[in-house]
């Protein structure tokens, strides 16, 4: 430690309501900062997610169940749900002009009962057509689904044993799926028979509120469509030709949604960025204050022969002692704040959210903190140089 | 080594310059040199401009023309980190008020132009300590100067100047604050430095210090006559 440094830090201790006061400040600084990125960076992932896990163009669903939104219910919130139409209808879609892949999936929710390990939504899907989960279930599971086996959510609740008890069928659980962010984090993925065999199984305990044959319908209808052709002529044409189901455009799927994240993190943004630039005022008044009670101690290293670039480092290593402690605390702040944040906007507002990996969480909110400190840093910058420049002039006026 | 003053000339701006262009003379082109090996006393009447004449000298203040020399070499041709570097290896200079580093114990404040002459290294030097002893505050090193009086604040600025053995020692009332006692010992430690070849200016309205100098000035209407 040389001797700026040892300045640094006897200042530093030695004006401890003042480094506490400063200390607080920068603190709340950062937790702001790490804060507004996170979520900004959590609503925006939650989305890219949401958008990845969407996979197909088009997507054909009941239209009673389309006016209701029960699909978005269990695509962002985790919300069960179940729905059915006539198989007939799949067979004749496929039959259309345009469709280079297309797939039914199956839908069903196991309830709170006896019966059941827990409420939680199953999909099913065929392995033999499906593009949209395979791929995804490929990267967790690198080999077929078999019956009986099942793939979950990262949110579900595995037992011990790693049986799943379902209408009273025992499935077993071969693996974690990675987190989405999304309600797909609270979803068991089984095979096309499998789910045929426990929504018998929910008819017969008259636990469904369907009774279908499961051979003859499909919950839902996953489409890509073919390069050259317009996904939205196709979804007008089955729009137009089947009357009880609904073809919906990705983009739409998601449209109200991502309008309400953008207005979710526009909000986030401007509350931060008016909070920051109120709490650098704030502290530019107090370090201006700070400062001009520190002008005799400049002086005197002056008169010692201290440069003005050494009593700006002495100054730069206090601030550093004082940021980096607000550093940690901010981001260890930000970090507990953040876990509680993250439920209540899954859980209260119903927004997909998603942390990225931790290393890039905090090396995202690092950096924006470090972004915002260097800021800060530059913006009192003209006020330390200005003091240390007029403080010698200022005290032998004073004396003399 | 002399320090020598050619044509300084001082001016403090009434604050009516604007409206009439008045202007009253400090220091009114004065020639000087403070020699090595000697004691040279300022007095004069309270604002004449004594602490203003010591402060040009010891390159804290600029005048409106006259130069400083430095040997050779004008100070006013320094850069800023030269002319620190000047004055923290050359000169030693303690002001009219006493000023410490209030976050560091006394021992360091002295030795803060040791240490900042030395790259920054923080241990301290014999003669801070020899200086302590010397001027009878080593009691108090580890004290905060908070703690001190202002006798004692005097000595331990005092102290911090003479620590890197400068050519040139400034001392704007060095006796101010201390009794008679203390007076003898400060006055004795300034006639030693002296005696081994340093260069002193003091300021100082104090008679006691009249014994000790080799030579006095006085400035009056912002002229600079040697008396004695």
């Amino acid at each position: 430690m040389n001797i700026l440094q040892k300045l640094s830090v006897a200042n530093t201790f030695h004006k401890s309501r003042r480094t506490v006061y400063l200390t607080a400040l920068t603190i709340f600084m950062c937790f702001l900062m790490f804060s507004g990125t996170t979520v900004v960076m959590g609503l925006h992932n939650g989305l890219k997610q949401l958008q990845n896990r969407l996979g197909a163009d088009i997507i054909v669903i009941p239209k009673k169940e389309a006016q209701k939104h029960s699909f978005e219910g269990i695509l962002y919130s985790g919300k069960t749900g179940y729905f059915y139409f006539n198989k007939n209808i799949f067979n004749e879609i496929s039959d259309m002009e345009g469709i280079n892949n297309i797939t039914a999936q199956y839908y069903l929710a196991s309830v709170g009962a006896d019966c059941c390990f827990t409420e939680v939504q199953l999909i099913g899907f065929d392995p033999d057509t499906d593009f949209i989960v395979k791929p995804w279930l490929q990267k967790n599971y690198n080999r077929q689904l078999l019956k009986g086996e099942v793939l979950s959510g990262s949110d579900v609740f595995i037992p011990d044993n790693g049986i799943l008890k379902i209408y009273n069928n025992d499935l077993k659980s071969v693996g974690i799926l990675e987190r989405t962010g999304t309600g797909l984090d609270s979803t068991v993925f089984v095979d096309m028979e499998t789910l045929k065999t426990l929504l018998r199984s929910s008819i017969d305990l008259g636990l469904n509120d369907y009774n279908v044959s499961p051979d003859d319908v499909v919950s839902s209808v996953m489409i890509k469509v073919k390069d050259g052709y317009s996904k939205f002529k196709l979804t007008k044409e089955i729009n137009k030709r089947f009357k009880e189901v609904k073809a919906i455009e990705n983009q739409d799927m998601i449209k109200g949604f991502a309008g309400k994240l953008d207005t979710a993190a526009i909000v986030v943004k401007i509350v931060v960025a008016v909070i920051w630039i109120m709490s650098l005022l704030v502290m530019h008044i107090y370090f201006s204050m700070s400062l001009n009670e520190r002008k005799k101690e400049f002086a005197v290293l002056k008169v010692l022969g201290f440069t003005n670039k050494s009593i700006y480092a002495m100054i730069l290593y206090e601030l550093l002692i004082i940021f980096s402690v607000s550093f940690v605390l901010g981001l260890l702040m930000s970090s507990v704040w953040g876990l509680q944040l993250k439920t209540y906007l899954e859980t209260r507002l119903e927004v997909p959210f998603m942390y990225e990996s931790f290393s890039s969480y905090i090396l995202h909110g690092g950096v924006a903190v470090a972004v915002s400190l260097l800021l800060s840093l530059i913006f009192l910058s003209g006020s330390f140089i200005r003091t240390v420049r007029m403080s010698l002039f200022s005290v032998l006026r004073e004396v003399d | 080594m002399h320090l020598t003053v050619t044509g300084l000339n001082m001016f403090f701006e009434n604050q009516i310059k604007s409206i009439t262009n008045e202007r009253t003379a400090i220091l009114n082109d004065i020639n000087f040199e403070l020699k090595q090996g000697c004691i040279t006393q300022i007095i004069g009447p309270s604002g004449c401009g004594k602490s203003t004449f010591l402060n040009i000298l010891c390159g804290l203040l600029k005048p409106k023309s006259g130069d400083i020399f430095y040997g050779n070499q004008s100070i006013y041709s320094l850069s800023d980190s030269q002319l620190a570097t000047l004055r923290n290896q050359k000169f030693g200079i303690s002001l009219q008020k006493n000023i410490g580093i209030g976050s560091i114990p006394v021992i360091d404040n002295v030795n803060l132009p040791y240490s900042y002459m030395h790259n920054g290294k923080t241990d301290t030097c014999d003669n801070s300590h020899h200086l302590l002893e010397l001027f009878g505050i080593s009691h108090l090193k580890n004290n905060l100067p908070g703690e001190l009086s202002g006798g004692e604040m005097r000595r331990m600025c005092l102290a911090r100047a003479l620590v890197n053995n400068p050519e040139f020692i400034f001392a704007d009332e060095p006796t101010s604050d201390l009794d008679c006692e203390n007076t003898d010992i400060v006055m004795t430690v300034l006639k030693n430095r002296a005696r081994n070849g340093a260069g002193i200016l003091i300021v100082s309205h104090d008679s006691a210090v009249y014994p000790y100098a080799d030579e006095t000035f006085t400035i009056n209407n912002g002229i600079l006559k040697q008396i004695n």
